[in-house]
């Protein structure tokens, strides 16, 4: 036990376990290693202006900002209100509707909490008043909500991309199905349960009010479009495409919805800022861990010890799933990207793993980490708007992981999901 | 003593929207000039090179400020789960220890990049694009450092005493 790298681990965890911020408590295990074993702490303030000052990660402000003015000048009611039309009186209607708009959303959206945020908000109340049990109702959409980091844009495979050199583009175009898998098996519970409390659909809309709320969503439907069309059609790079998205969101919110005021923009110019800050110094600070890490020998040890568990790449990568599931209890995900990919690529490498199916995986494996306690962002966002508490919806949101982790199964031994879509356009 | 009054609802505006409305700002413009960018590229092939470069210092600027916004209103992501489950005395130790933490990581930050700074402007380092000096852009860390540590004083100082963060 004498190891530092051990040490370097212990201390980041314990620190956290404390109740220090991530950011701070893997900021300063990093530091204190770089100073203590003379592995030259000059290079704090370089490499930290290093770790964020990347082109690439322009692209994290400028999607939360897409979302959140996407989000408030209206396009997730309107979204709501479309589905509802549509699905009808089937059994446990809005919570198939809850789903349905997650996966839409999430192709407007890169950030779970920020998701969770804009569909619970009209959401949650919605299902409530239909005599959905809040619990349940929050559960669905913080889980729904974890999605955004799945299917593109998504802050999780920037942050992959820039640490792995993997081309965001083709990660991008990998979660797509994946993140509609996940959808997929969520509905399973939100059915099943629906069915057995009760919770009725709601009627079939009338063709000339599904042509107006059609017309009405139209902007929202086509911002995807906009946004994916661009990337995809060779005409922008991700972090312009988030720039063209924000001006979308203005154009559609000023323009045509009319429902964007001063106010408005500049609350979202600030809420965009100040998340776009926490998430960009843990990333700042993260790297720096990382790169404590890696000068310290701790991640290749790491990784040896990783490889030497077993000779099956079947058997190591169900380990690696594990282990990204307990951290993703504890951490968040940008900080488990940092802290983590440095000791899995070398794995990767060894088993001739393909990066971007192994971006999908994890991905999807901290989605799951947005969901699970005690640290799980979308619970805490949830369970604000529905004013319930950690613990019940804690308990309710179960099922729903359940679903998550067979989704992640079907990921892992199916590679091809991942991979089919970025090879049809040729990102790889 | 009206004017008396006035400084100090001046004095609690920026105390309360100092960071936010610098970043509400800053944010604009990164965005405006990518917009900008991407508009003569497409419309005169022409590059604007030298608005990625400011959008990136920006984004440091930002990163700092922001942070220190969110030191004053507690939303920096952590494990509480444990700690909310000891003596309310246990939580104010750990709660100054962990300001303690934070405020010496910032403060090392603080003073390496103040030396990277000295090393810029004794070497006359300049920007690849705009060729300004590349200390303007390193500025925001020490800058940043000092304002996050006001905050974590700020904000340590309330919880001890008991008021909920605002």
């Amino acid at each position: 036990m004498t190891d530092p790298s051990v040490w370097l681990f212990v201390s980041f965890l314990v620190l956290v376990g404390l109740g220090v911020p991530i950011a701070i408590a893997v900021g300063v295990s990093g530091a204190f290693f770089l100073w203590y074993y003379q592995l030259g702490i000059q290079i704090l303030s370089a490499n930290i202006y290093g770790n964020i000052a990347k082109f690439q990660l322009l692209a994290i402000p400028f999607f939360i900002l897409a979302g959140l003015i996407l989000d408030r000048v209206g396009i997730s009611q309107r979204l709501v209100h479309l589905v509802n039309l549509l699905i009808g009186p089937t059994t446990g209607g809005l919570a198939l509707v809850a789903v349905v708009v997650c996966v839409f959303f999430a192709g407007l959206s890169g950030s779970g909490p920020a998701d969770t945020a804009a569909l619970g908000t009209v959401l949650i109340p919605a299902m409530v008043a239909k005599g959905y049990d809040r619990g349940f109702a929050s559960a669905l959409i913080a889980s729904g909500g974890s999605i955004a980091i799945i299917i593109p844009p998504s802050i999780a495979f920037i942050i992959y991309g820039v640490i792995t050199a993997t081309s965001i583009p083709a990660l991008f175009a990998a979660g797509i199905l994946p993140g509609i898998v996940v959808g997929l098996c969520l509905m399973v519970p939100a059915y099943l349960i629906s069915r057995a409390r009760g919770y009725a659909g709601d009627r079939w809309g009338r063709p000339a009010e599904i042509w107006r709320a059609f017309r009405d969503s139209i902007w929202g439907l086509l911002a995807p479009l906009v946004i994916l069309g661009g990337i995809y059609g060779g005409i922008f790079t991700p972090t312009e495409a988030a720039v063209v998205a924000v001006f979308y969101g203005l154009f559609v919110g000023g323009l045509i919805y009319r429902t964007l005021t001063w106010r408005i923009l500049y609350e979202t110019l600030r809420d965009a800022a100040l998340s776009s800050a926490v998430v960009m110094l843990i990333v700042a600070f993260a790297g720096l861990f990382a790169w404590a890490g890696s000068t310290l020998g701790a991640m290749d040890k790491a990784a040896r010890f990783i490889i030497g568990l077993s000779q099956s790449p079947w058997v190591t990568i169900l380990w690696v799933n594990l282990l990204l599931f307990i951290a993703g209890m504890l951490l968040d995900a940008v900080s488990i990207y940092y802290v983590f990919l440095p000791i899995f690529m070398p794995v990767m490498a060894h088993f001739h793993w393909d990066p971007v199916w192994f971006g999908v995986v994890m991905t999807i494996n901290l989605a799951i980490g947005q969901v699970t306690p005690p640290v799980a962002v979308n619970l805490y966002v949830a369970a604000n708007l529905a004013r319930i508490s950690l613990e019940r919806i804690s308990r309710a949101v179960l099922p729903f992981v359940l679903a998550m982790v067979g989704a992640l199964l079907v990921a892992i031994y199916l590679p091809v999901l991942s991979t089919w879509l970025p090879k049809l356009l040729r990102l790889y | 003593m009206e004017c008396g009054a006035e400084v100090r609802t001046v004095w609690q505006w920026l105390n309360e929207n100092f960071e936010e409305a610098l970043c509400a700002g800053m944010l604009l413009c990164m965005a405006a000039l990518a917009f900008l960018n991407i508009l003569t590229r497409y419309l005169t092939n022409f590059s604007l090179a030298f608005s990625e470069e400011i959008e990136v210092s920006l984004l440091v600027y930002l990163t700092m400020l922001g942070s220190a916004a969110a030191f004053k209103r507690g939303i920096h992501l952590g494990l509480v789960f444990l700690v909310r489950r000891l003596p309310r005395s246990a939580q104010r130790w750990l709660e100054a220890g962990s300001a303690a933490l934070a405020i010496g990581l910032f403060a090392a930050l603080c003073w390496f990049s103040l030396r990277q700074i000295q090393d810029e402007i004794a070497m006359a380092t300049t920007s690849e694009a705009l060729a300004i000096p590349q200390w303007w852009y390193t500025l925001g860390l020490p800058l940043g450092s000092l304002i996050i540590a006001a905050r974590i004083i700020q904000a340590t100082r309330r919880a001890l005493r008991g008021a909920a963060p605002s």
